[in-house]
């Protein structure tokens, strides 16, 4: 008979949904625990391999480059066949919801568009994002009064970095557009019909060059994004892709929006709440409850998630567990900061884990998933064919 | 909570989950009218901007808020200063608003001739509330040896126009083993559509009076159980940062009847329902207070086949936002998620959520019959005993 029947992810992030996921998907109810919103609409939406080596050259074969690398000092190199299964998954996975093309990892790093023309490395990427194994000329598309995305500047900076022709089309902006608008507003401008036919009427009004695909910032709508796209291209007749801007980004919104409707579907329960202590099968909430289950993972080390907190002598610690997590000294510190795995009693999982640089060599998207599958594996074996139904919903209880 | 007032990163997750942002296109958003008219108006008071009042007071912003900022609570200061705006026809509407209590003791509502509809600022089209008091039995013996004292707090929505639900959640609960006693005696608010409506001395008024009310009433009850979303959150988790804190445990309805006793669900599950989709809605203040997924819980282990929950964030009722004209467009257009999800869903017997406004806003924008849990569980245990259809909806 199985033990492991309910558990409690502390985190709403990226990581924390990918534990959960992992855990629904086999029947055991899930509890997030959570204090905010998640680091999610920080990020674009995209899963990093390794963008980049310790010297902060670009990686072309993250495959290769992982080959005999440990994730982790303590740990064994994984072979690339299990990388390679669990990049399948999750692609078959977010594929299931509408976020990528295509059920097979990338065979190797992709070129993704910045905000000011420049390219740099992605593995996983929404089927939304401009990310081309080459780059190749481009019509960037840019809005009257748009200041996230500087058009002009853009074009003169991807033309001077990747050789390749960049023509600008500007729109003018809609009727209904104040100066107050940002990305987000456009983005649930374009979701609406008559956003959506404003766009296609300004577009062919512009004609663009033809042939050329058409890139644009990323906003072309919310949760009806796929239907902005076909528009554009039944219209046109021409690709169609998107440059993610800065935080918050309207294609990590695109995603955990889906990701979270999946998971509400399968049973999640979310707890809105700043736990305060964590063992290893209990949680304390600030306001004194106490919650349940028959394990606990911490998924809390995001990147604003109040995962890490810093004391103005740089001491940085773990407000969840009192855990030391060393000396920050820059902002960037942050990303080489870590949980002394694996002796601790509570499970991590997420990008924080084990010291990594993630933020300057891209592979915040390679330690989730191999500290996701790590605590997984160790906790899968409790899981039983006992398992509740995945609408028990009985997940956790307050005492 | 003041020392988070001027702590605004400037991230923007606010704006991310505002629901006013997704549909309505002059709205400048949770970060503008909130943390940033805030510093301006510390620098110079005086300034206050154009639609500040078209905010629900939903507070999804501040739950995003990754250094507490309190969003939404800003947004209320800002509307104080703004009242003007308005025009004194809907202050005066306003000011009744702040004080549901009274409105639910003075006025029974129900139909609104379109004269005083429009001298008064309502919408023309919404439908308001009509008292249900419908006769309620009772569930039978109950089926726990006694588990102790329950104070039912009565929410100004449901005092006044459900008092036909507080009585089935007193059966339920009574049926589970609780005894059960009706508080307030007398009506009170939570102070929260105060708030709302950009009132927040009256709202600190009126939450202290009532804390007084529960704590006296309250005295020799084992724990408070409240039966609006709205309620909960503001007497459970606002009250005790504006140190109105209660020493006995505050609990929704739905957490209890998490604990119902073993026999209360083989009885309900011992008959199947017929197979068709039902829909739970957490309103936003649920998912600030609470979180998500608790209904969908309590439904799915009561029986009820193809339970999903409602994709959108918020339903447009707002408490009484969807009852103003100028909210009008607003509220429908929130409301077009859900009937859009309904649309696609195919037959949807019903929906489940915790607040009267959003049933009722729900109900209009869908015509999908939506109710509290108790409503829901207590017809079907009802229906389990072989005495369905139980109590008729009677409207006065």
């Amino acid at each position: 008979m199985g033990t492991l029947k309910q558990i409690i992810v502390v985190g709403r992030g990226p990581a924390g949904l990918y534990l959960s996921t992992l855990a629904l998907a086999q029947g055991v109810g899930v509890t997030v625990i959570a204090d905010g919103l998640g680091s999610c609409a920080l990020w674009g939406g995209h899963w990093d391999f390794v963008s980049r080596d310790e010297q902060g050259h670009v990686v072309q074969d993250p495959w290769r480059w992982w080959e005999g690398r440990p994730p982790v000092p303590e740990a064994d190199p994984v072979p690339r066949s299990v990388w390679r299964a669990w990049w399948q998954d999750l692609a078959r996975f977010w594929r299931q919801l509408g976020i990528v093309p295509d059920h097979e990892p990338p065979r190797t790093n992709r070129w993704l568009v910045t905000p000011v023309g420049t390219v740099r490395p992605v593995f996983l990427a929404p089927q939304w994002h401009w990310a081309e194994e080459e780059p190749r000329p481009v019509t960037l598309v840019g809005f009257h009064h748009f200041i996230d995305f500087p058009v002009e500047v853009a074009a003169q900076n991807y033309q001077q970095e990747t050789g390749c022709r960049a023509e600008v089309l500007v729109l003018p902006h809609p009727p209904l557009w104040t100066p107050a608008w940002q990305p987000l507003q456009w983005a649930w401008y374009f979701d609406t019909d008559p956003g959506r036919e404003w766009l296609k009427d300004a577009l062919r009004a512009a004609s663009a060059p033809a042939s050329l695909p058409l890139v644009f910032p990323q906003i072309l709508g919310v949760d009806r994004v796929d239907a902005v796209f076909s528009a554009i291209q039944a219209a046109l007749g021409v690709a169609v892709g998107e440059i993610p801007l800065t935080p918050p980004s309207v294609g990590g919104l695109r995603v955990q929006r889906r990701w979270e409707r999946w998971l509400r579907r399968r049973g999640l329960r979310l707890w809105s709440a700043h736990a305060v202590r964590a063992t290893a099968t209990s949680v304390e909430l600030e306001d004194g409850r106490m919650l349940t289950a028959d394990a606990v993972v911490l998924a809390t080390g995001g990147i604003l998630g109040g995962g890490i907190q810093v004391a103005v002598n740089g001491a940085a610690t773990d407000p969840l567990t009192g855990v030391d997590l060393g000396q920050a000294t820059t902002p960037r510190d942050l990303g080489r900061l870590g949980y002394p795995r694996p002796e601790m009693a509570v499970p991590v999982v997420g990008r924080q884990v084990g010291g990594r640089d993630c933020d300057r060599q891209g592979m915040g998207g390679a330690m989730i998933l191999w500290s996701g599958r790590r605590v997984w594996r160790h906790l899968e074996a409790a899981v039983g064919e006992e398992a509740p139904s995945r609408h028990e919903g009985n997940v956790g209880r307050l005492s | 909570m003041r020392e988070t007032w001027d702590a605004c990163l400037k991230c923007t997750l606010c704006v991310s989950q505002c629901p006013v942002v997704s549909v309505n296109t002059d709205f400048p958003g949770p970060k503008a009218l909130g943390p940033e008219w805030y510093r301006r108006w510390q620098a110079s008071p005086g300034e206050v901007m154009n639609h500040v009042h078209d905010c629900t007071f939903c507070q999804l912003c501040e739950a995003a808020c990754p250094v507490a900022v309190p969003v939404a609570h800003l947004i209320a200061e800002h509307k104080a200063h703004a009242l003007s705006q308005l025009g004194w026809r809907n202050r005066l509407r306003d000011s009744l608003l702040a004080r549901p209590h009274r409105v639910g003791q003075w006025m029974p509502v129900g139909t609104v001739p379109p004269l005083v509809r429009r001298w008064g600022g309502l919408s023309r089209r919404v439908r308001f509330p009509s008292r249900r008091r419908g006769r309620v039995a009772e569930l039978g013996p109950a089926l726990s040896p006694p588990r102790g004292v329950v104070g039912l707090v009565q929410d100004c929505y449901s005092r006044a126009y459900d008092p036909e639900l507080v009585n089935m959640a007193a059966a339920l609960l009574r049926l589970w083993g609780y005894q059960v006693r009706l508080l307030p005696k007398s009506p009170g608010c939570c102070g929260a559509a105060a708030m709302a409506q950009g009132r927040p001395a009256l709202a600190h008024r009126l939450a202290g009076g009532l804390w007084a009310q529960l704590a006296r009433e309250g005295q020799g009850c084992d724990v408070l159980v409240t039966l609006n979303a709205t309620c909960d959150g503001t007497v459970r988790d606002e009250w005790a940062r504006d140190g109105f804190g209660l020493s006995l445990p505050v609990r929704p309805f739905d957490a209890l009847a998490m604990e119902a006793p073993a026999a209360f669900w083989e009885r309900l599950r011992l008959f199947s329902m017929p197979d068709s989709v039902w829909l739970t809605h957490t309103t936003c203040r649920g998912k600030v207070a609470r979180g998500d997924g608790h209904l969908l819980a309590l439904a799915a282990r009561a029986g009820f086949p193809s339970v999903r929950p409602v994709d959108a964030a918020c339903c447009g009722a707002g408490g009484s936002y969807a009852f103003k004209a100028e909210h009008e467009a607003t509220a429908e257009a929130l409301a077009e998620a859900i009937r859009r999800q309904v649309a696609e869903e195919g037959a949807v017997a019903g929906i489940i959520t915790d607040s009267g406004t959003c049933a009722l806003h729900i109900e209009d924008a869908t015509g999908v019959a939506t109710h509290h849990p108790a409503y829901w569980l207590y017809h079907r245990y009802r229906e389990s005993l072989g005495e369905g259809p139980a109590n008729e909806r009677k409207r006065s």
